[in-house]
């Protein structure tokens, strides 16, 4: 009796890891498209200028990589400035790879105590153009209200030159505190414009 | 230069401790503590089988007080001189189940031993552990004890304290084991008789096997690839099960373990029966296994792991029922593991991982928890096996198993929203189901030839979602080996063949038509080996291996960024596949005051796949990324592996272990990344009490690891970290409960609380090793009256 539960025992329990397997129910010759997929891919960054004594001087330049971090070449434009002008810039991110087109943008803005860009213009060697200085207009929603970046003003030099203008999104981490710091937290967006000063 | 001082440090070391013991030995101290006076008794084994033969191949070890003799038989007849009275024996032969018991030797005394036949795959792992080999190549094994000293680390962790494997680790949580500087794809599984199907190609994805099941591992530090198909080219881990024992009855045994440093608790149960069934050799037999961990973030000296965390479950079955010609036997196993991924190794882009290696600390620090967060990955692997092993004609003894194994794997990484990484989507998401089948036949009983044969077939399906990585494909393979051993009085003769065809069609999408891309691949591999007996206690082995393997689907086809290693990985799908031959040699000296044993190795590769940086560094949106190329260069690996163990006196025992690696490409006479620097570990293990009742021990051990300084730079994000010295040391009470053994074990690794990084870690960029922890484990068996 005791002989024929025991071996029972070991029937169910065998039966029972055969019935527990589980399957895999996708066919692997028709697999995901990749580019399909719902992961998100930034494709686009546009820099909207808008000369501060003159609406009419709009010029807007763009960072565009049709597949992201993909293995397609990136198309930058140059950015041209005048000398001792200010100009208010308006950022927009987009994920092109998507129908319609993400604007991320709009989820930067809404997660702004998360998002602080940094932005940093590099004179090239031997350019005389030695400054243009960066302000950033927006802030996010923490008390005391920090920068964000989405908005900013940018002050040319009297001189003529060149450079490469910086834009840096640093993202942190739910469980990580947002800092001014350009170097905390991670790169969401790290691109070079080439950027032009000349009357 | 480095490497001569290295290997002559560890010669004198060796030659020290076999100088010492000798001294011992002249001295003719009598070694004794208890009764006896130095007097001396003969022990004669008679060993037969049931029908009265005598089994010529049959050898004995005879251990007291931490010395072990190991005999050969003069035609079924063993003879030991020895000065104790309680002898700790262990009788085996090829063939048989082994005795093991202890006897009081009081005069000379002469024993008759039967020993009943046994399934040929058990008796060939156990007899390894013998002075004399049965096969060939250069192998380590970790026994039931050592296995209990591990109980609740991971796979990769409890084969690196053998010579020549190290780990490969991914942060505290993640560990892959290294066997003579080969690791992932080129190193097999053999999970209870099927090879084990993960994700093995990533260098984070760790081996999905809960050591807890196994009653032995054992190491096969060889191009393995005869017995055990391509793939096998660096080695082979043998993890076995073995049926409970058939007088035991109802028996289980309960571990609980916990420790200081993750704040770490661990369990496992572990309960089995056998039930005879009238004839001898005959019964039923079922055990059940299950353990589980939960652990919290990793401490180093200094500062928290933050999000180190991890959770492990695992279930495991085994049932069979055996008779005098068939043997059934099936085993299931569940393994389920959530582990988090360290929050400083999440890297944006090139600056930001170039200023994480700059900072002393990680830029994320927090205080401790048990928390999970991303990145964090969930695998659960699933495994069932059946085999059946009949007897034909008293002569032949043939064989089939199947399996099936079904892999998921689900990573989530961090991503830019709160939203989107509150939700519980994983951006990876791979789902492996894999079908072997292998039919086999071998003689049922020894003799001067030794013969298998066996066919294998193989199908594999991969399917993906989220983020692409590695396509789906199709994988089918079919193989046939055979291999012969011949036995003379001048030594053992091994040689073997075997032919593969693998063929894999990936799948890929574009959005427009799905394309199917076949590659076909095949190979021979090939071994021959000699073991003999050179006298004054020496024995000799070499071993000649040739082995292939196709290229891993991530080789071929791998097209992404790689956020743990901020790095872009390109395969190339004009990979062919991996040829290697290689050369071991051992030499073995099991000396009455010290074991030693060296190997000598080398390894030459046509085809070796390797990853090499392309520049200049792609520029994406999100930066400047490194992109990494996957190509074939020659390559050249040798290296060295040295253990010793030397009873100093009866109550003090040291262990040495010394593995040195070298690894080269050989066009261009550069150093490959990542091979294991040189080690060495020495272990000193006290006996303080050893009563019928209670037995209490303690050690202390060190482990030097020297500084990596034959890997290519410009390769590398960070130079190698310097070379460090770490210590431990462990305390123990075992005692008797219901006849049986239990223990009480405390260990303290990393005693002195040293600060520093590992060579082969890839989290060194970011952060220290551990910190000291303190573990405590309590192992209980228990027993339930025969029926």
């Amino acid at each position: 009796m005791n002989r024929l539960f025991r071996t029972s025992v070991l029937v169910i329990a065998l039966g029972l890891a055969i019935s527990a397997c589980k399957r895999d129910n996708a066919n692997p010759a028709n697999p995901n498209n990749p580019g399909a997929g719902d992961e998100e891919v930034i494709t686009t960054v546009e820099l909207h200028f808008t000369n501060a004594s003159d609406t009419t001087d709009h010029r807007h330049y763009r960072w565009y990589d049709a597949d992201g971090s993909g293995s397609g070449n990136a198309v930058v434009d140059s950015i041209v400035l005048k000398p001792s002008t200010t100009y208010n810039v308006e950022v927009k991110v987009l994920d092109q790879t998507k129908t319609p087109v993400k604007n991320i943008a709009e989820e930067i803005e809404e997660e702004a105590n998360y998002h602080r860009f940094h932005y940093t213009f590099t004179p090239a060697q031997g350019s005389t153009a030695t400054t243009v200085n960066t302000t950033i207009t927006d802030l996010d929603t923490q008390t005391p209200p920090q920068p964000l970046g989405l908005r900013f003003s940018s002050a040319t030099g009297a001189a003529a030159g060149k450079g490469t203008f910086n834009i840096n999104l640093r993202h942190f981490a739910n469980n990580s505190i947002k800092t001014n710091v350009a170097t905390d937290g991670e790169s969401d967006l790290d691109v070079d414009f080439r950027l032009v000063v000349k009357p | 230069m480095k490497t001569i001082i290295w290997v002559l440090l560890v010669l004198s070391y060796l030659a020290t401790s076999v100088a010492k013991g000798s001294d011992l030995l002249s001295s003719s101290e009598p070694r004794d503590w208890t009764t006896n006076l130095g007097s001396v008794h003969k022990l004669t084994l008679i060993v037969q089988d049931q029908n009265g033969n005598r089994i010529p191949e049959a050898i004995a070890q005879a251990s007291h007080e931490g010395h072990a003799h190991v005999h050969k038989s003069n035609n079924g007849v063993i003879t030991f001189d020895l000065s104790s009275d309680s002898v700790r024996l262990v009788v085996q032969a090829i063939g048989y189940n082994s005795y093991r018991g202890s006897i009081l030797l009081r005069r000379d005394t002469t024993i008759n031993l039967t020993l009943s036949p046994a399934s040929a795959d058990k008796a060939e792992i156990e007899i390894l552990t013998l002075y004399q080999r049965t096969q060939t190549q250069s192998i380590s094994r970790l026994g039931k004890e050592d296995l209990n000293k591990a109980k609740g680390q991971m796979l990769g962790e409890v084969l690196g304290g053998l010579s020549g494997v190290s780990m490969f680790k991914t942060g505290a949580s993640i560990v892959k084991p290294v066997i003579h500087g080969q690791s992932g794809q080129r190193i097999i599984i053999m999970n209870a008789g099927a090879k084990q199907e993960g994700q093995q190609w990533g260098d984070e994805h760790a081996p999905e096997i809960d050591p807890s099941v196994a009653d032995s591992l054992v190491v096969v530090k060889g191009a393995a690839g005869v017995r055990y198909g391509p793939d096998a080219i660096g080695g082979v881990i043998v993890v076995e099960p073995t049926k409970p024992k058939a007088n035991a009855g109802t028996v289980g045994e309960a571990t609980f373990a916990a420790s200081s440093n993750n704040r770490m608790g661990f369990g496992n149960l572990r309960l089995e029966t056998y039930q005879r069934i009238g004839a001898l050799n005959s019964g039923v037999y079922a055990r059940i296994q299950t353990s589980g961990k939960y652990a919290g973030d990793g401490q180093t000296p200094t500062y928290n792991l933050v999000n180190t965390g991890y959770r492990e479950r695992n279930l495991s079955l085994l049932t069979g029922i055996e008779g005098y010609y068939g043997h059934l036997e099936a085993f299931y196993s569940l393994f389920q593991t959530e582990l988090g991924i360290f929050a400083g190794s999440h890297i944006g882009n090139l600056s930001d991982l170039q200023r994480a290696i700059a900072g002393n600390e990680p830029s994320i620090q927090g205080p401790f928890s048990y928390e999970i967060n991303r990145p964090r990955q969930a695998i659960s692997h699933e495994l069932l096996r059946v085999k059946y092993e009949h007897l034909v004609c008293n002569k032949i003894k043939v064989g089939i198993i199947g399996s099936r194994q079904y892999n998921t794997r689900q990573e989530y990484d961090i991503l830019r929203t709160a939203a989107d990484n509150a939700s519980d989507r994983a951006q990876l998401n791979f789902r492996l189901t894999t079908f072997q089948g292998e039919f086999f036949g071998t003689n049922a009983k020894i003799s001067k030839w030794q013969h298998r044969v066996g066919i294998t077939a193989l199908r594999q399906s991969n399917t993906w979602d989220g983020r692409y990585l590695i396509p789906s494909f199709v994988a089918t393979g079919v193989g046939g080996y055979s291999t012969q051993s011949y036995k003379s009085n001048i030594g053992i003769f091994e040689a073997g063949l075997r032919y593969d065809l693998r063929q894999m069609s990936a799948y890929f999408n574009n959005g427009l038509t799905i394309n199917e891309v076949p590659r076909q691949w095949q190979g021979l591999a090939a071994n021959f080996g000699y073991v003999t007996d050179l006298g004054h206690h020496l024995s000799w082995t070499t071993n000649l291996g040739y082995a292939w393997r196709p290229p891993s689907v991530n080789e071929l086809y791998s097209d992404g960024l790689h956020h743990g290693a901020a790095a872009i990985e390109r395969g190339d799908a004009n990979l062919t596949a991996e040829r290697s031959v290689k050369l071991t040699t051992t030499l073995e000296a099991n000396l009455p005051t010290a074991m030693l044993v060296a190997t000598a190795y080398v390894q030459h590769f046509e085809n070796y796949i390797y990853m090499v940086p392309r520049l200049p560094a792609e520029q994406t949106i999100r930066g400047a990324f490194p992109v990494f190329q996957f190509t074939q260069v020659p390559a050249l690996f040798y290296g060295l592996d040295l253990d010793a163990t030397v009873p100093i006196t009866n109550r003090l025992s040291a262990k040495g272990m010394a593995t040195l690696v070298f690894g080269t490409q050989t066009t261009s006479g550069q150093g490959i990344l990542f091979v294991p620097p040189p080690r060495l570990r020495v272990n000193f293990n006290y006996q303080l009490l050893s009563t019928d009742r209670y037995q209490l021990y303690a050690g202390i051990g060190g482990l030097t690891v020297a500084q990596q300084t034959n890997a290519p730079a410009d390769l590398d994000y960070a130079p190698t970290p310097a070379g460090y010295t770490v210590w431990t040391s462990e305390a123990g009470l075992r005692f008797r409960t219901q006849g049986q053994w239990a223990t009480l074990h405390l260990q303290i690794d990393n005693l002195l609380n040293s600060q520093y990084r590992d060579y082969l870690n890839r989290f060194r960029y970011y952060a220290d090793e551990l910190g000291r922890n303190v573990s405590i484990r309590l192992t209980v068996p228990f027993g339930f009256q025969k029926s």
